[in-house]
């Protein structure tokens, strides 16, 4: 859930990647200076502090993979906190990014007093707003359509204006809230780019829903499943529904790459090796979807991206800057294997450049060289340790072009 | 999770919806390979302008990671639901993501009258 | 008029390029591409002008309503040039004149003419499309015959590769309305990508379109006259989750 962005902001997010790194637990490195030699001194005790000890190791969240391996969650809050908060790993199972669904849900059945905005909500009221314009519209073309066959009397004439002039209040305000929030990622909520507007629109729809019944939030008459969510005696919600749902690169990166995470089956944990077939699935092809794009994840990952699911654009993932919470997105990523078969239809081609020419995002092709199948075989044959895997990726070649639809006519103007 | 309890988890939890069953499905001989779940159940609101009211909405679910499908696969989903009920107009298709993304189409049979957005 | 309009085809394109027969073929429901330079303009390709250009589809079914007729473009203009062409004339100038009128020698081929020329320069539909794709296959079959299922409900179709399509079908006249159908057609059996449903379903919720799935459908193979029976889903982004 996300409050009015305070000085805890940069403060929250200030880890791009959940690493702990030895000058955050023991301190920086004292401010050295060749003239000084007190200094030199207080330089070399602080160094042998950090390396006389071990490196700090948080401890590691655990990482839940169902029966069938379809998903990979973690349940406990502090846990996807963590995960969330360094490195925007994952997605809330019930919510569009963040895991708020707890602190909504309490909300909207009202067992809660704090007045907190989530983005779900933000997207509730616009689209609420959307379809009150639309039965506006609807009657206002009614009318229209009527005004053609027959004179409209007096009190069509003043329904009609009435109408017109409400859509147009509608759409004049839609204009200023869409200028005044043009930085502002569409799956994130009120923070200094958001208008004042909605956030109390938001508050408005909250209020009314306790205090109403309304076909979204019948409250006085509470749905059976809503019923079960809530214990009687102590007014709260039973348990937290949610999880924090990651991906198969996030949790191959998490364990693979850092070490964050452990990895649980039936309550046993799982070693690399177990997850990297597991996530590899049935076929034991170099250019099994997962490697190629765990490939390109890592890569985009090391470069400093943060990079998350693509599934709202068609393509394969997006590329932040620094997170979801900050900026929009910047390029969209579609991977592809280098050589025949890993291209796709022009017009299907087409349709996802014009799609993310749309929201303003670049497109970029990333092309993926891979091993042979001998190659690979021979490494799957050995113990699949983290050696033996890097050795694997190390033999993926990344390409990337930037495709930018390109209008003579409109560049020569 | 399987395919089934993701979708009625986001259906009952996130989109409101009530009433929302499973449907067993018999595996019929020209079975589709990708897994796939049937459900139905009652949107909080009309999802279309001209249904009735309290309409039962008839929901397909798929996995994205299985990537592909074909207009004989959609004609079995249509086939499969007129063997509990009337022939529907529409139906909805879930598409499951790996990252508990779920996004909802409407497959309407037959090409609709364009409507205004 | 019952005349058979003359389908000029030059190379690889049918081109249209009377005025009146374009706006008699407008009428009938096809639309076309403008595709000439505007002389007044020539500068810039937003705004284009004579000939029309239509598609294989659209050819295929005024020859097949016995609307117009495929001719080939050497013969055709060879023929209509034998009788229209400017007759050559001598004229001899006197001292101190600045000018000379003559009379219009340019004579206009007349219907019986034209159709007498059409006749002889005619080549079929099968011909041209082994021409353009080496050999007529299933897939241009298909397009042709989803071209004629929605043709035949008086849809207008247009090209659809600018919205990821296979055509785009305005239920009238395009300049009239703005909502419509992107067609894509599969064949039977043919698969298509899930991801490519969401980038589609996302392009058609933009531009205020639906996207319309066209295929064969199995169980009715007309096995007669080889013409595949059709079968339509659409698909639109639910609004919702």
């Amino acid at each position: 859930m996300l409050k009015r962005r305070g000085k805890n902001f940069n403060q929250i997010y200030r880890n791009p990647l959940p690493v702990t790194l030895s000058v955050d637990k023991y301190g920086q490195i004292p401010p050295t200076s060749l003239a000084n030699p007190v200094s030199w001194i207080s330089l070399a005790c602080r160094l042998l502090y950090i390396y006389s000890h071990l490196p700090p190791r948080e401890e590691l969240t655990k990482v839940i993979s169902d029966e069938d391996g379809l998903t990979f969650s973690v349940a406990d809050d502090q846990g996807s906190m963590r995960l969330w908060r360094q490195g925007f790993f994952g997605k809330g199972t019930l919510s569009r990014s963040e895991p708020s669904w707890k602190a909504r849900v309490e909300q909207r059945l009202g067992l809660t007093n704090a007045e907190n905005i989530a983005s779900e909500d933000v997207t509730a009221v616009r689209r609420g707003e959307r379809k009150a314009f639309k039965g506006l519209r609807q009657e206002a073309q009614k009318l229209e359509q009527l005004g053609r066959l027959r004179v409209l009397n007096e009190d069509e004439q003043a329904r009609y204006k009435s109408l017109v002039d409400q859509m147009d209040a509608m759409r004049l305000g839609k204009e200023t809230a869409e200028s005044e929030s043009a930085l502002k990622d569409e799956s994130v909520a009120t923070d200094k780019g958001e208008p004042e507007d909605i956030g109390r629109k938001v508050q408005e729809s909250l209020k009314i829903s306790l205090v109403e019944e309304d076909d979204n939030f019948p409250v006085s008459e509470l749905r059976e499943e809503d019923r079960t969510l809530i214990d009687p005696e102590t007014n709260t919600l039973r348990a937290n529904l949610e999880a924090l749902q990651l991906q198969k690169t996030e949790v191959f990166f998490l364990l693979f790459a850092l070490d964050a995470v452990k990895v649980f089956k039936n309550d046993s944990s799982l070693l690399l090796q177990e997850l990297f077939y597991a996530c590899l699935g049935s076929s034991h092809s170099p250019d099994n979807k997962f490697l190629l794009d765990y490939v390109v994840y890592h890569h985009f990952r090391s470069l400093g991206y943060c990079a998350r699911s693509g599934l709202k654009f068609g393509c394969d993932m997006i590329l932040y800057k620094r997170g979801p919470p900050m900026l929009h997105a910047e390029y969209a990523v579609l991977v592809v294997r280098d050589g025949d078969c890993g291209w796709t239809d022009w017009p299907d081609f087409m349709a996802l450049a014009r799609v993310v020419g749309g929201v303003r995002k670049t497109l970029v092709l990333v092309f993926v060289e891979c091993p042979t199948q001998e190659e690979f075989d021979e490494i799957l044959l050995s113990e699949l340790d983290r050696c033996a895997l890097s050795r694997l990726f190390l033999r993926y070649k990344v390409t990337e072009v930037v495709y930018k639809r390109w209008s003579p006519s409109r560049t020569r103007d | 999770m399987s395919i089934a309890q993701q979708t009625l988890t986001n259906l009952v939890h996130y989109n409101l919806w009530t009433d929302v069953t499973v449907h067993d499905v018999q595996e019929s001989a020209e079975s589709t390979p990708y897994r796939f779940a049937l459900l139905s159940g009652l949107p909080p609101s009309k999802l279309d302008q001209s249904d009735k009211e309290g309409l039962r909405e008839w929901v397909i679910a798929r996995l994205l990671e299985d990537r592909h499908s074909s207009m004989s696969e959609i004609e079995q989903f249509f086939r499969a639901i007129e063997s509990l009920a009337p022939r529907p107009k529409r139906v909805t298709l879930a598409l499951v993501n790996d990252d508990a993304t779920v996004t909802y189409y409407f497959v309407h049979d037959g090409a609709i009258k364009p409507r205004q957005n | 008029m019952g005349d058979l309009i003359p389908l000029v085809v030059n190379g690889g394109s049918i081109l249209v390029f009377e005025l009146s027969h374009v706006k008699r073929l407008r009428d009938l429901g096809i639309v076309g591409i403008l595709s000439g330079t505007l002389p007044k303009a020539p500068q810039q390709n937003v705004f284009l002008g004579l000939p029309l250009r239509l598609s294989i589809y659209e050819a295929a079914w005024l020859v097949n309503q016995s609307l117009g007729v495929l001719v080939d473009g050497l013969r055709y203009n060879e023929q209509v040039l034998n009788i229209s062409s400017l007759k050559e004339e001598t004229v001899e100038l006197q001292g101190g004149v600045e000018y000379v009128v003559t009379e219009d020698t340019y004579s206009q081929v007349d219907d019986e003419q034209l159709a007498k020329i059409c006749r002889d320069a005619e080549i079929s539909v099968d011909a041209l499309m082994v021409r353009l794709f080496g050999s007529v296959k299933t897939r241009q079959h298909l397009l042709s015959a989803a071209f004629n299922y929605f043709r035949d409900r008086d849809y207008y179709l247009m090209p659809g590769l600018r919205f990821g399509g296979d055509f785009v079908a305005y239920p009238g006249d395009p300049l009239k309305f703005h909502s419509h159908l992107i067609l894509k057609v599969l064949e039977q059996k043919e698969s298509f990508d899930l991801l490519q449903l969401v980038t589609s379903g996302r392009l058609a919720t933009a531009v205020k379109k639906a996207w319309v799935l066209v295929g064969e459908s199995s169980t009715q193979r007309n096995k007669q006259n080889q013409k595949p029976s059709l079968h339509c889903f659409s698909i639109e982004w639910a609004g919702f989750g």
